[in-house]
Parts: C-alpha cells; sequence; structure tokens
C-alpha cells in the first residue's frame, strides 16, 4: 500500500525558550468525495484527516481535518 | 488528543434534522433552517448544539479573512488568540465552522501550554457566501468565538 512520508524541515539547534519553525511538506493524492468514476460511481473522499507534530512523544500541535 | 476518534455526526444534514426535531420540542426554541439567513442568534445556537457549550463573543480572538474571494475552493483563514499560553491560562483547541458547508465543522487546531502558539494561518473551501466561526476552548472550559462574513464567488465544495 501506498504509504507516502512527509519531508521535515527542523533547525539543528535552537536556544531555550526560542521558537522555532517547522517545516513538513507531504505529497499525497487525495479525493474529494465528488467525482465520478467512468463506471458512473462515486470516487469516496479520501484526505489527510490528522496531522500532528509530536515533541519527545507529546504532541504539542495538532490538526483534524474534516 | 488528536487520537480520539469524532463519533458525532458533524454533517449539514445531521445538524438540521436534530435541529428541527429539537426546536419542535421546545416553546419558542430555535429553530434552524435551510433558507434562515445568517443571523448571529442561529451560529450561537449552532454552536451550542455541536458543542453542548454556549459560546461568548470575545475579542481575544483575531480572526483574519478577506470579505469577498472569488474562488471558493481556497479561502485564505487566519486566526490568533491572545493568550498567554501558560497552565493556568491557554487554549486547548480551536474549532472553524462553516454552517453553510455540507460538513460545518471544518477543522479543529489542537494547542498545548508552553509549546505552542494558538496562532494558524491556511486556506479553507467555503460552500456560498457565509458567516465563518472560530470557537476557541479554553483550559476552563469556557468557549470564546468570534466571526466574519465572507462573500464567496464559486461553492468550493461541489
Amino acid at each position: 500500500m501506498f504509504n507516502p512520508t512527509p519531508r521535515v524541515q527542523v533547525p539543528s539547534v535552537a536556544a531555550k525558550g526560542e521558537t522555532f519553525q517547522v517545516k513538513a511538506l507531504i505529497s499525497h493524492q487525495m479525493e474529494t468525495g465528488l467525482r465520478r468514476d467512468p463506471k458512473g460511481d462515486v470516487i469516496p473522499r479520501k484526505i489527510i484527516n490528522k496531522f500532528a507534530c509530536r515533541y519527545n512523544d507529546i504532541v504539542v500541535f495538532g490538526v483534524d481535518l474534516h | 488528543m488528536v487520537e480520539e476518534t469524532n463519533t458525532a455526526s458533524f454533517t449539514r444534514r445531521a445538524v438540521l434534522t436534530a435541529a428541527v426535531a429539537a426546536g419542535g420540542g421546545l416553546a419558542g426554541g430555535v429553530f434552524i433552517s435551510p433558507l434562515d439567513a445568517s443571523d448571529s442568534d442561529d451560529d450561537v445556537a449552532i454552536i451550542k448544539q455541536l458543542t453542548g457549550k454556549t459560546p461568548v463573543e470575545s475579542d481575544r480572538v483575531h480572526l483574519v479573512m478577506p470579505r469577498t474571494f472569488p474562488n471558493g475552493y481556497t479561502v485564505p483563514l487566519s486566526f490568533e488568540i491572545d493568550s498567554p499560553m501558560t497552565e493556568a491560562d491557554h487554549v486547548r483547541h480551536v474549532r472553524v465552522f462553516a454552517p453553510r458547508n455540507p460538513l460545518i465543522e471544518v477543522a479543529r487546531f489542537y494547542f498545548v501550554p508552553r509549546r505552542s502558539e494558538p496562532r494558524v494561518s491556511t486556506r479553507i473551501r467555503l460552500a456560498g457566501p457565509q458567516d465563518v466561526l472560530v470557537v476557541a476552548e479554553m483550559n476552563d472550559g469556557a468557549l470564546l468565538m468570534t466571526k466574519t462574513w465572507v462573500e464567496v464567488a464559486t461553492n468550493g465544495c461541489a
């Protein structure tokens, strides 16, 4: 099964208490759930539903997308 | 947090059916129908129904969206909550609602004290001109909300 891995970019050094930027990029085919295939059936909705950023096993930022 | 499964159905049809059933039982209760214009009472009622709590309009929640936008597929949305993000005062999560979309809850963002800033910038789909509601749940359970009217020219959800 195709399992895309995200590319993640994190600075190598950060000072204590400093806010730093983490970049994440993923390539992933998605379907809106509105298209139909040649037979006429609806192609099911398939989107990225969850995003989680963990720091030492604690989720510091999470997103649920519907 | 992120691992929780979403068991409540947030489709527009489910919310409206439940609202009609609830509204019919209450004398003078709020009646949500698809033809209602975006009224602040309706918006508060929708949030109350989806979260079980009453939100309070707060200017600690800053929501920036264009007043008009031609493309309903990628409407920019930016919000920021004023909060020190300490254990005593922080944002637990923020939910974005679009009452005229087929799925009313568009997204939910989770934050933790000290480690994250409650600031998000993204793009969402809107089915038509509507109020977009942003509701922040604080650590003490209070719901702070704000809303803005967005006029999109195309339906991004069909």
